[in-house]
């Protein structure tokens, strides 16, 4: 067990480091190099000639240690990192960190509320529809899903603020009130916006778990619950559940994925002071640090809930755990000579496992 | 032949699935089990004894019509509302299938998978509950008791996954147990275990075995009576050991004969002509009946054999049929 | 059965020409002491196939039975190709040639060995009509100009004609394998397998999942492909009744190994390995 935590943790360290790379790269790619920005600082209102506006951008570059090998650069930046400094904002002049800290409630709060909503609504209703699925109630539900699916979160978000908003005068159309000022307050400016953020991950997590589900209540396992007697509400939740929420689990980590991005539309139609506007304010004024400070948090949280998911399912799934016992055949003809099953790959194969087919593949 | 007391009957069993453009699964099967005794199913598939036995339990997908009468004991089955079905299931009547390892749940542990299915009847103190489920465990000869509790699914044979299976039947209490195809997925070293198994379970704690089979050379082995279907029917029944030494329905005839046997190995075997959808009178065999006559025009019902009160045959010419097949056998021998 | 059986055939034999032409008594396939090893993660490995080797003749029927675990599939798979062995080789001859190596005779080499498997389900692609299914096989530059148009009208009629000799109505032509029953999805692969005209065709539980009346139906038509067209079977099954009915030779498995090859009747009647007297006791035995 602790290999499995430790090859995982190895696993996500190296994605981040990557993702680092890649980060501090793109600002290489943009015409004009790392300096561009500087450029424009230099010549922000000022009435400098040419040459007095080149010898400025020559000494930010040096003070910036734009002038020092790429590597060097990515070293220090990375050094920084490490020791919890993320740069200093072009635009205003704060460390990141600070911004970071001062910004991260409102976001945190929105995705993590939006992510409770999403399973709370979604886990109940993907069972439901799973369930009833030979009913009209059921056929209905699902078919409303697909739709909620399909509804791009800007539009939404405009229109809640505006119908709840503006029109209904249910919940203030912008604005945000911290935590600190009560906990009332804070949901009343929070809830529109939560709940606008939830409808998608929720049909995501209704159409997927409604999957799983109707895959899991088919299987021979189910039906010898059935056979033995065993209540619904046993069937359904100790017996189908824990088999069926495996693929939920490993949607979380997407789910916060889209929800980072999508936190970036509703704050700024909500104006809402979190890390999405802060990530869009930077991006207009050409805040590198900003910038790529903020995309490395947003990797950071991705990687974490993927760890989490990853770690979760091997809990969950003693199949996963232990590697197989038994073995499935996937050497085909070209050069896979080792029938390896990957990790999770057999233990799909033995529930899938058509009722005629002999045990043996070997 | 010990006559056990009887413990489930079936009268004129009608089913019909009228989702898939009304196909009538079962039509008019009546049988009986009971106590000690072992009653097999022949039949390929489409003849309907998956289906007699999902009838039994309740399990038939909603929608199907289902007519005729199942009593076990006192109690009829057929328009049960479905909370009292599952105060039946399990407890009265189990059922297991072909699947083995696929059978129990793989994310739980052995120990609470029988847990659950013994308390959903019993629901008594921890201490007494293990005792049902060890005393189940013993039944079928799992006597490493710890170690398959603490075990998952994936960790143990096909073999011992179907024993923990029957010993969760047994554990909650039923004395009625169907079995459908319990060994077609095992190798057939491990099928006579579970044959043997099956035989002592069902004398000590004289239980009605309905053995679902399309392996007659299997039912041969373990049942005291046979009965034999073809779409939706039963086309003859009686003692295993005459049903299969000398049959008196032609198709029971054919069936037997074109299994490859060991040691009469023939160059060609004997042929089914291709199946045609049965028209609506008549018998329903009699266009891949060799001995098909006139008289097969009308729908035969199941009679007596012969004055035998214990063999009964869907057939005209049983009579011949049956004199043809102990002809047979006698030149044999 | 259909009585399209006397069609002329244009699709070219080679595998009963090539019997013909080979001289008697040198191999068709040769497996020579193969082994397959599983590698199950963190250092185990599980030895599926253990130096086993056997010689196969032309139009002959083997045998190889064995319960799970056995290794039996996996042989089958290292016959048709679908697995390198990790030592030793299997050699292919046919076309008339000596054996080689199959893979210096790409791509020849690897048609010449056909599989059918057990679940025809899983084996046809459920999107396909029967005669698409059935053409796959044969080869469009064979008997096609353009592949498209005409060419596919052509290859239509070439699996019309061939049906009747699988037992096939010619109504299923347009079918797909979701309207097919057990039996018939069967003997679809079979033809499959038969229009690439393999000199050996390797059938791995082929009937198992069979209804008994079936069973019967296709154990006949190997049978009877056998004699018509001279093709090597590789049968594979755990029901030894069943692979002693059709085999000319039987090579007894367990565990990976190897443990009696011999002619059935020797096998079955005089079985000279106890593993292989184990297995035929434990066979259910019908007293008639």
């Amino acid at each position: 067990m602790l290999t499995t935590i430790a090859k995982r943790l190895l696993t996500s360290v190296i994605t981040l480091l990557v993702c680092s790379v890649l980060i501090f790269g793109y600002r290489y790619l943009i015409p004009g190099g790392p300096a561009a920005d500087i450029t424009n600082l230099a010549e922000l209102g000022t009435s400098m000639t040419k040459a007095q506006a080149a010898r400025q951008v020559q000494a930010l570059s040096v003070r910036f240690g734009l002038k020092k090998p790429i590597y060097v650069q990515y070293w220090n930046w990375l050094d920084g990192v490490f020791h919890g400094h993320l740069g200093t904002s072009f635009f205003s002049q704060a460390p990141v960190t600070t911004v970071i800290g001062q910004r991260m409630a409102p976001s945190f709060e929105l995705i993590i509320g939006a992510l409770l909503v999403s399973l709370l609504v979604g886990v109940p209703l993907g069972m439901y529809t799973a369930i009833r699925r030979d009913r009209a109630i059921g056929r209905t539900l699902l078919a409303i899903s697909g739709l909620q699916i399909s509804v791009p979160d800007f539009w939404l978000a405009t229109i809640n603020a505006a119908v709840f908003g503006l029109a209904l005068h249910w919940f203030p159309a912008v604005g945000y009130q911290p935590l600190s000022a009560g906990l009332g307050p804070n949901l009343h400016t929070m809830i529109l916006p939560i709940l606008t953020l939830s409808i998608v991950p929720t049909a995501f997590v209704i159409r997927h778990l409604n999957n799983s589900m109707t895959q899991v209540l088919r299987s021979p396992y189910v039906r010898t619950c059935w056979a033995m007697g065993l209540p619904s509400r046993q069937v359904y939740f100790n017996c189908a559940l824990r088999n069926a929420v495996g693929p939920i689990i490993t949607l979380i980590p997407l789910l916060v994925a889209s929800l980072l991005g999508g936190t970036v539309l509703v704050e700024y139609i909500f104006n809402i002071p979190g890390l999405g506007t802060a990530i869009v304010t930077a991006v207009e004024n050409q805040d590198y640090p900003m910038t790529q400070g903020l995309v490395l948090l947003a990797g950071v949280i991705v990687a974490v809930f993927n760890l989490l998911a990853d770690l979760t399912i091997s809990v969950i799934d003693p199949r996963v755990r232990k590697g197989s016992a038994r073995i499935s055949d996937v050497g085909w003809r070209f050069g896979a000579r080792r029938a390896q099953p990957a990790i999770g790959l057999a233990a799909v194969a033995e529930v899938r496992e058509p009722a005629a087919v002999r045990e043996d593949v070997v | 032949m010990h006559q056990g007391e009887t413990l489930l009957t079936v009268r004129d069993l009608r089913v019909e699935f009228p989702a898939r453009g009304g196909v009538t699964a079962l039509r008019g099967v009546s049988l009986a089990l009971q106590g000690g005794r072992t009653l097999g199913i022949a039949g390929e598939s489409g003849s309907g004894k998956t289906t007699a036995g999902l009838a039994a339990m309740g399990l038939l997908p909603p929608g199907t019509r289902v007519t005729g009468s199942i009593r076990l004991g006192e109690r009829e089955l057929v328009g049960l509302p479905e909370k009292e079905y599952r105060r039946v299931r399990g407890r009265q009547v189990a059922m297991i299938f072909q699947e083995t390892s696929t059978a129990l749940n793989p994310v739980l542990k052995v120990g609470d998978q029988l847990r659950m299915a013994t308390r959903a009847h019993f629901p008594g103190s921890k201490d007494d509950v293990r005792a049902r489920i060890v005393a189940a465990l013993e039944s079928v000869r799992l006597t490493d008791h710890t170690r398959v509790l603490r075990s998952y699914p994936h960790e143990l044979s096909g073999g011992m996954c179907q024993r923990i299976v029957i010993a969760m039947a047994l554990s909650c209490g039923s004395r009625v147990l169907l079995a459908d195809e319990p060994t077609t997925a095992l190798d057939v070293s491990v099928q006579e275990e579970i044959l043997a198994l099956l035989r002592t379970v069902v004398a000590e704690r004289q239980l009605a075995l309905m053995l679902i089979s399309h392996d007659l050379a299997f039912l041969a082995d373990l049942c005291d009576d046979l009965v034999v279907m073809y779409k939706g029917q039963i086309v003859e029944a009686g003692s295993a050991q005459s049903v299969i030494s000398s049959p008196a329905h032609p198709y029971t005839r054919a069936l037997l004969e074109c299994i490859p046997s060991l040691h009469s190995r023939r160059g060609t075997l004997p042929e089914l002509r291709e199946y045609e959808a049965p028209s609506a009178q008549g018998c329903g065999y009699r266009h891949r009946c060799p001995w098909r006559a006139d008289p097969c025009l009308e729908a035969p019902a199941l009679a007596a054999v012969a004055a035998s009160a214990e063999r009964s045959a869907r057939c005209w010419r049983s009579a011949e049929v049956l004199r043809q097949s102990v002809t047979e056998s006698e030149s044999v021998v | 059965m259909d009585p399209d059986h006397g069609v002329q055939v244009t699709v070219p034999e080679a595998s009963a020409t090539a019997a013909q032409s080979r001289p008697p008594a040198s191999p068709l396939m040769s497996a020579e002491e193969v082994v397959v090893d599983y590698h199950l993660g963190r250092g185990r490995t599980l030895r599926a196939v253990d130096h086993v080797s056997f010689e196969l003749q032309p139009g002959e029927v083997l045998g190889i039975v064995g319960e799970s675990g056995s290794g039996k599939s996996t042989l089958g798979k290292v016959a048709a190709g679908f697995i390198r062995p990790d030592h030793g080789r299997v050699l292919v001859a046919s076309d008339g040639s000596a054996l080689q190596d199959r893979a210096q005779r790409h791509p020849r080499g690897y048609r010449d060995v056909q599989m059918v498997f057990q679940e025809s389900a899983a084996a046809l692609n459920p999107r396909l009509p029967v005669w698409k299914l059935i053409g796959e096989s044969v080869r469009p530059d064979r008997l096609l100009s353009h592949p498209w148009g005409s060419g596919r009208t052509q290859l239509r009629d070439v699996v019309l004609a061939q049906l009747g000799r699988y037992g096939l109505s010619r109504a299923l032509i347009d079918k797909r394998p979701a309207e097919l029953s057990g039996g018939e999805k069967q003997r679809v692969a079979v033809a499959r397998a038969m229009l690439a005209s393999p000199a050996v065709v390797v059938c791995d539980e082929a009937v198992s999942s069979l209804d008994v009346s079936i069973r019967a139906v296709v154990l006949n038509l190997f049978k009877r492909l056998r004699d018509e067209t001279g093709v090597a079977l590789i049968f594979i099954s755990h029901d030894i009744a069943v692979v002693a009915h059709l085999a000319d030779r039987i090579l007894v498995m367990h565990n990976g190994r190897n443990v009696e090859t011999g002619a059935t009747a020797q096998v079955i009647d005089e079985p000279k390995d106890a593993y292989t007297r184990q297995l035929l006791a434990a066979v259910p035995r019908l007293e008639r």
